[in-house]
């Protein structure tokens, strides 16, 4: 009796066992009537316990400190930035909400948005139905199945910028790998890059060759947790295997994709290293996306203030759009 | 993992083993044609990357009679050794910093009980929806105040605000039985002993996901490098690349080759972690595959 008690304080005295369980189970104070826990408190030495409570703080202070500087003072600045006017050598003032304003009825500010909105979401459901029937495909029982998922996966190490070099390549108007596969075919060569309609296109073919390979291994990954007894249950009621996919599958991965649908929204919507690689946002402004817009205005047009107010619309686009994808995500799920 | 699709086959007639051959053709076809797409363009970019030339080539008979002098040309046509060291340079130092700052506070949010834990850990993981673009210009102005405008430090230390890996090593670190921490504590060994000891050494597969993730965003890395990368001296590949006036967009041999260069470090460091990728995306179940 006193060997354990002695033991359980020993237990208090270092820090509390995690509670892994439910919210506000303490596990380690429920052991023991209540009242023994109260008399312990009021009997701890004050160093001690003040000690006992610091120890959790070495180890998240250097976390804070980082994400304190460099993300939520930025975050408020750029709030408090998007209601100054002004250069940033010249210094700035308060001009209320002009840049808003402004920004509202800048017609590349929208052309910007339209362009990265355009290409978020033809990206997104492409690379998650072509991530989805490739891992569909290396789930099936088949020969070097490392092999394949290698050389599906290896275009995702391949950096935007080597990406788009390698494409700007491969779309040269002379002699490029389509125009002479065009040529071939007897047909005329194509201005790839040249033509405003084909740019968003082509970024988004550029992205899905590079990104598919990963969302495939992802969902791979998930279909591997599986329980066999599902499929196994539903191939006894005659269950084909489109219908264990549709039945089986889709339902328990719905948490991965939605998982990848949002994060690929939140990267995706930022598009700006291929568009500033292969056009620069040319021919003219026709490939110029939100966030490129906003490096030239924050860097090159010195308007900080729009910029600001800019960057402040893509958050909140990104943010409305986790928003709308949980929401259907949710939906679907009652049927 | 093999096991899973031979479970399920059953006694079936000719029809059935038909329709299960058909079936195989379908997944290889659909596997060689996704591997030829993924590979074409990187065979056509090593090609082009052998051949003396200023337009770009369509034909891959360069590949039996290949000219490397791109490669040789390539460190002094371009800054390409500087650009290369600082890359290898703040990709390490991010990841090796991470890692450390990110398992700690791991372990503090996934085996430690403290006042506002919850809401702490759902501020971090929010902060993940925060695009680069809000916190470019006054992270700029905040190098910028202390000097550290085309400085190491500037492309290193903002990287460490980045949340996701301390989600990562707290859904890792959970994992690790309390029993073990509780042992080793009863044994008198302090928290910074546990994390030395017995967390760090147990998260090894988690680290080195981490990592890998880490050293990939940091050596793909192009916008913040571009703002404050402003000399030869801290500029990264990317950036250097992405710099390049339009005149050199048609030395296509020499950028070709420069490309793979940039593009090598990450490969093999993604084929040395990459078996760790695979358990740790299972959820610690490694070795298969």
């Amino acid at each position: 009796m006193l060997s354990s008690l002695d033991q359980w304080i020993g237990r208090l005295l270092s820090e509390p066992r995690s509670t892994d369980g439910p919210r506000g189970e303490v596990r380690a104070v429920e052991s023991l009537p209540a009242t023994s826990a109260a008399a312990w408190k009021v009997s701890a030495p004050l160093g001690k316990r003040l000690a006992n409570a610091a120890r959790p703080y070495p180890f998240i202070v250097p976390k804070l400190v980082f994400f304190a500087g460099f993300m939520l003072i930025p975050l408020a600045w750029t709030v408090y930035m998007t209601f100054q006017g002004g250069a940033i050598l010249q210094g700035t003032h308060f001009v209320g909400t002009k840049n808003y304003q402004v920004m509202l009825q800048d017609p590349l500010f929208w052309l910007s948005l339209r362009n990265s909105v355009l290409y978020a979401v033809l990206v997104i459901p492409l690379a998650m139905a072509g991530g989805v029937f490739l891992a569909t495909l290396l789930n099936r029982r088949i020969k070097l199945r490392p092999v394949f998922l290698l050389i599906l996966v290896v275009p995702a190490v391949v950096s935007t910028v080597a990406a788009a070099y390698i494409w700007s390549n491969m779309l040269a108007t002379d002699g490029g790998f389509f125009n002479t596969l065009l040529q071939a075919l007897g047909r005329h060569p194509v201005n790839w890059l040249g033509t405003p309609s084909l740019l968003i296109p082509i970024f988004v073919a550029l992205e899905l060759w590079r990104g598919t390979g990963f969302y495939a291994m992802l969902f791979l990954a998930a279909m591997h947790n599986i329980p066999q007894e599902l499929y196994d249950a539903i191939a006894i009621d005659g269950a084909g295997s489109f219908q264990s996919f549709r039945l089986v599958t889709l339902p328990l991965m719905r948490p991965v994709i939605l998982f990848a649908t949002v994060m690929a929204t939140i990267w995706n919507l930022q598009i700006f290293d291929s568009p500033y690689v292969m056009t620069r946002g040319g021919p003219g402004y026709a490939s110029m996306t939100i966030v490129m817009y906003i490096y030239y205005n924050a860097f090159k047009y010195d308007a900080m203030g729009l910029a600001s107010a800019m960057s402040l619309v893509l958050l909140l686009l990104i943010l409305a759009a986790a928003a709308l994808q949980l929401t259907i995500f949710k939906k679907e799920v009652q049927f | 993992m093999v096991a899973r699709s031979a479970g399920r086959r059953e006694p079936a007639g000719i029809p059935r083993r038909a329709a299960s051959a058909a079936k195989d053709v379908f997944t290889y076809a659909g596997l060689i044609a996704a591997c030829i797409i993924s590979l074409a363009p990187l065979v056509y970019l090593l090609a082009t990357s052998l051949t003396k030339t200023f337009s770009p080539v369509a034909d891959l008979s360069v590949l039996l009679h290949p000219n490397f002098s791109n490669y040789g040309e390539i460190w002094s046509a371009y800054p390409f050794a500087a650009w290369l060291k600082n890359s290898l340079i703040v990709a390490t130092s991010v990841t090796v910093l991470s890692l450390f700052v990110d398992s700690l506070a791991g372990y503090a949010f996934a085996k430690m009980r403290f006042r506002g834990r919850e809401f702490l850990f759902l501020v971090l993981l929010a902060t993940i929806m925060i695009p680069v673009p809000v916190t470019l210009l006054p992270t700029y102005l905040i190098a910028d105040h202390f000097g550290m405008l085309d400085t190491y430090q500037a492309l290193i230390v903002p990287a460490l605000a980045y949340p996701v890996g301390v989600f990562l090593m707290r859904q890792f670190i959970r994992t690790i039985p309390d029993e073990l921490l509780d042992a080793a504590r009863v044994d008198g060994m302090s928290a910074w002993g546990i994390y030395l000891r017995i967390i760090l050494p147990l998260s090894i597969p988690g680290l080195a996901v981490l990592a890998l993730f880490v050293f990939l965003t940091q050596w793909v890395s192009l916008l913040w490098p571009l703002t404050v990368a402003i000399s030869d001296s801290t500029r990264t590949v990317q950036a250097g690349l992405a710099s390049l006036p339009g005149q050199y967009n048609t030395q296509y041999g020499l950028i070709t080759a420069a490309t793979i260069c940039s593009v090598l470090p990450m490969l093999v460091v993604f084929l040395f972690l990459q078996r760790y990728l695979t358990a740790g995306l299972t959820g610690g179940r490694a070795g298969k595959g």
